[in-house]
């Protein structure tokens, strides 16, 4: 016993000694490159097997009710990782009430949904599944389904040992989406190389520091690590008219008077290739959604070639998925 | 199973249950669970502790991006998982109320509001930045804007000054928010507004935008104050403490718990021990004691068997000796009229004896050519002894009184046969027996009884002869006849009757009946004890009967009594035709025999 409890205590050493050093070596890193966007990893160590599965999944159309959408259907990797409606369409046709946000990158977000709700992708993967509007079914449902593909279930019981479930399921789906980052130019750019962008991006780029749109698109993700609320310089529900509950953001989950249109802010990278823009999918074009976001969020006026110039920079941050450049909305 | 059988295995179960308990107890302490939590709780505060700086770093602007303030949530949500799940399996689930559970719970509302505050912080110090940087640009701007009107120069220095002292009072309040500075830029703020309204529509609305970005600093700021007030005296690393107290106490209230199982458990084998020990010096002693008392008892069963053997013997001796003097008269009949025909036969050679010499006298005469005269009167001589011989019948007499002679000694040497038949020296040996022949050849010993005394009626059907030990039956026999020629009162002829008969296939019966007095039923159940008699001492010894019973037991038959005071006695005796045919039943058969003869 005294043997175990030694061996205990030093492996929670080692753990905490680990910890430290993560946190230790986390510091020089930030400290090599103060700028607020920072880029992303050069690698991300994933079970290939999960990944491969969880891409199975995630183009399985079974995990619907009615066997007809998978979640490419509404987060196509061909299109940017959404589907460039306004809002989703789900089973039988129903219309969802929010625009699908893009699966890219989506593990750099410090929380999934546009209201947060989901703490995790693993936790996300249930949410689709079991909206009626979306997938339209439930784990006991999907699980009777797959566990009768034999080659599925080996599959999984290769990688987990315990069979279809839905932790599996969902465990495999995060692994895959965490495999879709998409680096770009701008990151190399971050990384220190020269005449990556053109002299009217870098303006671009300074003018969206200038102008504070990085005050809220910042981090790793340009976006994603925090909420905001929208419309904090104008009431832009006022102006927009026709309030629903999706419009109430995080209040759906807090039910908090101040997170009343409090939304997650959306990452900015591969934004080029994900119009239509907003929860609303109000903005049809990226010109609109930086005008929206100038008038309601920074509360100020810019000359049209300041904003053309910031979306220069923001076309900068469409990246690469599998060597393939994503490729814009229009 | 017996009661006592139930209520033994049911004590062991307790008794076992009870040691399995106090074993699984006595390790039930997790040590790598306890210590596991221990160190995440160790992490999460250093975790809440880096949290706070990134948010203070944030603030002053050391951090460029939330990104440090956003990755300690999901590495809280899986420490929190840890110690959740290692708490499960520390104090097992569903210990409400407890002082860890109070304290998770205590620690889940400090987190959950501190994360809610850094969020609103993020969000709030993301405007705040927003407005602050764009608030000089904003004024420079105005100014530039008001200028460029055609506005008096009274009200453009004093908007340019209003603009200039609104910039530097709100940029000033976010280092140093003090109440007089914020009430002097609110009261600028208004003066601007008002002055603004001289304004052309335009540039109105752009006064109205910077007096927004200048209220936005003033009341982002105090909600940023705020917030990190409430953020730094949020007790969420005094919570965390909380807890590693509340868990070091609970494991050392588990520590001391195991201990006194460990204690209980001790005390409890030893006193296991001392029971299997006393239980075990029981058993010894009780051994012993067994060991003792069989020793004694075999020493008391050997005696009594010696004793019985010396009984038995010294009741064949009294029935031998009774035996003898019956025989003896038996004998001494046949004998008298033996040597009375001898005496006879000793009589009549004289008479041959003068034939003889007459004859010979006569005979040698004639040799001798003696005168005609002597020869004559010699042969006359003889004429006349032949003649009074033949006349006399001398020669058939004899011959008569020797085969009366003879009969006699036929006599004796039939009862020797007889006697030697029934008390053959054989006799513990196992053998074909009829019991016709036995019941006769008693008779006949013990004829002396019986003569002049009872009449004899033999009713016997056919039996098989039986396998048992004949002399062991004969003396059963004997006794039960003489018991009967006894019980028959003097100066009357008494009725004996002997009858036998085939009961079953396997069985033989032999009843002997008396017409005597019958027995007392006062003494009826004791007449097969042994010593009992009811005869003058000395003359019986008491074992008679109780032989006989033993020795139809030990041939596995059975005897009956049954009486009638004044009508008579029978005594039914039943027989297997063939012992029991186990063998070790047979051996001890043969044994008990053995030691009964």
């Amino acid at each position: 016993m005294k043997t175990r409890n030694m061996q205990s205590t030093m492996s929670a050493a080692l753990t905490l000694t680990l910890a430290i050093a993560g946190a230790l070596s986390a510091i020089p890193a930030q400290a090599q490159s103060n700028e607020p966007i920072q880029p992303l990893p050069l690698e991300i160590k994933l079970d290939p097997r999960r990944v491969a599965l969880g891409d199975k999944l995630f183009n399985d159309k079974r995990l619907s009710k009615d066997n007809s959408i998978a979640c490419a259907g509404c987060h196509s990797l061909a299109t940017g990782g959404v589907d460039r409606a306004p809002v989703s369409t789900g089973i039988g046709g129903a219309k969802g009430p929010i625009n699908a946000p893009t699966v890219f990158n989506s593990g750099f977000n410090f929380r999934q949904f546009w209201d947060g709700r989901a703490a995790s992708l693993e936790e996300q993967a249930a949410g689709p599944i079991h909206n009626p509007k979306e997938m339209g079914s439930n784990w006991q449902a999907v699980t009777a389904k797959l566990a009768q593909d034999q080659a599925l279930v080996a599959e999984i019981n290769a990688i987990y040992g315990d069979g279809v479930q839905p932790k599996n399921i969902q465990d495999a789906i995060a692994t895959f989406e965490r495999s879709l980052v998409t680096p770009s130019r701008f990151d190399r750019h971050l990384r220190g190389e020269k005449n990556v962008l053109s002299a009217d991006e870098l303006q671009g780029y300074q003018l969206f520091k200038n102008y504070g749109c990085v005050a809220c698109h910042q981090g790793t993700n340009v976006g994603g690590n925090m909420f905001q609320v929208f419309g904090v310089m104008g009431d832009y529900f006022k102006k927009r008219g026709g309030i629903n509950d999706a419009d109430l953001g995080r209040y759906n989950v807090t039910k908090v008077e101040a997170d009343k249109h409090v939304f997650k802010v959306p990452s900015l990278r591969n934004v080029a290739a994900t119009a239509p823009y907003f929860h609303d999918g109000s903005a049809a074009t990226l010109e609109d959604a930086v005008d929206v976001m100038f008038r309601y969020q920074l509360g100020r006026a810019a000359p049209a070639k300041d904003k053309g110039l910031i979306v220069k920079f923001l076309h900068t941050l469409t990246g690469e998925y599998k060597g393939k450049p994503l490729v814009a909305s229009r | 199973m017996t009661r006592n059988q139930v209520l033994s295995a049911a004590i062991g179960i307790g008794l076992v249950s009870v040691l399995a308990f106090l074993v699984v107890k006595t390790r039930s302490v997790d040590f790598d669970a306890h210590n596991e939590i221990i160190s995440t709780l160790r992490q999460l505060k250093q975790l809440d502790a880096e949290w706070n700086a990134d948010v203070l770093r944030s603030k002053t602007g050391f951090n460029t991006n939330y990104d440090p303030v956003a990755s300690p949530l999901p590495l809280i949500a899986r420490l929190e998982a840890t110690f959740q799940e290692r708490t499960t399996a520390v104090l097992g689930s569903g210990e409400d109320g407890s002082a860890v559970t109070s304290a998770i719970d205590a620690y889940k509302k400090a987190m959950q509001t501190k994360i809610a505050l850094i969020e609103n912080f993020k969000s709030q110090n993301a405007i705040l930045r927003n407005s602050s940087r764009y608030l000089p640009v904003a004024a420079h701007d105005l100014s530039a804007a008001v200028a460029g009107t055609a506005a008096d120069g009274a009200t453009k220095s004093r908007t340019d000054a209003l603009v200039n002292q609104l910039v530097t009072g709100a940029m000033t309040y976010i280092l140093t928010p003090d109440g007089s500075l914020r009430s002097s830029v609110t009261e600028k703020s208004a003066s601007l507004g008002e002055l603004s309204n001289k304004f052309a529509p335009e540039l109105r609305e752009q006064a109205e935008l910077f007096g927004s970005h200048v209220d936005t600093v003033l009341r982002q700021q105090d909600a940023g104050d705020k917030l990190l007030t409430e953020l730094t005296t949020l007790p969420t690393a005094a919570r965390i403490d909380a807890l590693t107290d509340a868990y070091n106490s609970e494991h050392d209230q588990q520590l001391i718990a195991q201990q006194n199982y460990r204690l209980a458990l001790i005390a409890y084998s030893a006193l296991l021990l001392a029971g299997i020990a006393w239980l075990a010096s029981r058993l010894f002693k009780s051994y012993r004691l067994l060991r003792r008392s069989n020793a004694s008892l075999k020493k008391a069963h050997d005696d009594l068997k010696e004793s019985q053997t010396y009984m038995v013997q010294s009741e064949k001796m009294s029935a031998l000796g009774q035996m003898v003097a019956g025989i003896a008269h038996e004998i001494n009949t046949p004998l008298a009229y033996v040597k009375g025909t001898i005496d006879l036969l000793a009589e009549q050679i004289g008479q041959i004896k003068g034939l003889a010499r007459t004859s010979y006298t006569l005979t040698r005469l004639m040799r001798e050519q003696a005168d005609k005269a002597t020869v004559k009167q010699h042969f006359l001589e003889l004429e006349g002894v032949a003649r009074q011989t033949i006349d006399g019948n001398v020669v058939e007499e004899m011959g008569s009184l020797l085969e009366t002679g003879s009969h006699g000694i036929g006599q004796i040497s039939e009862i020797v046969l007889n006697l030697k038949n029934f008390s053959r020296l054989d006799r513990a040996k196992v053998s074909e027996f009829n019991v016709q022949e036995g019941l006769d050849s008693t008779l006949l010993l013990a004829h002396n009884l019986l003569k002049n005394k009872v009449r004899i009626e033999k009713e016997f059907d056919d039996v098989p002869p039986i396998t048992c030990s004949p002399s062991q039956i004969n003396q059963v026999f004997l006794n039960i006849i003489s018991n009967a020629a006894q019980a028959i009162p003097d100066g009357r002829m008494g009725v004996l009757t002997l009858r036998t008969s085939q009961v079953n296939e396997d069985t033989v019966c032999v009843e002997i009946q008396d017409d005597g007095d019958g027995i007392p039923s006062d003494i009826l159940p004791k007449i097969f004890d042994p010593f009992f008699t009811t005869k003058e001492i000395g003359k019986g010894t008491g074992m008679g009967l109780s032989i006989s019973y033993k020795i139809i037991q030990e041939h596995g038959g059975r005897i009956e009594v049954n009486t009638e005071p004044g009508v008579g006695t029978v005594f039914s005796i039943e027989l297997p035709v063939k012992p029991n045919q186990d063998s070790s039943a047979a051996e001890t058969f043969e044994d008990d025999l053995l030691l009964a003869a």
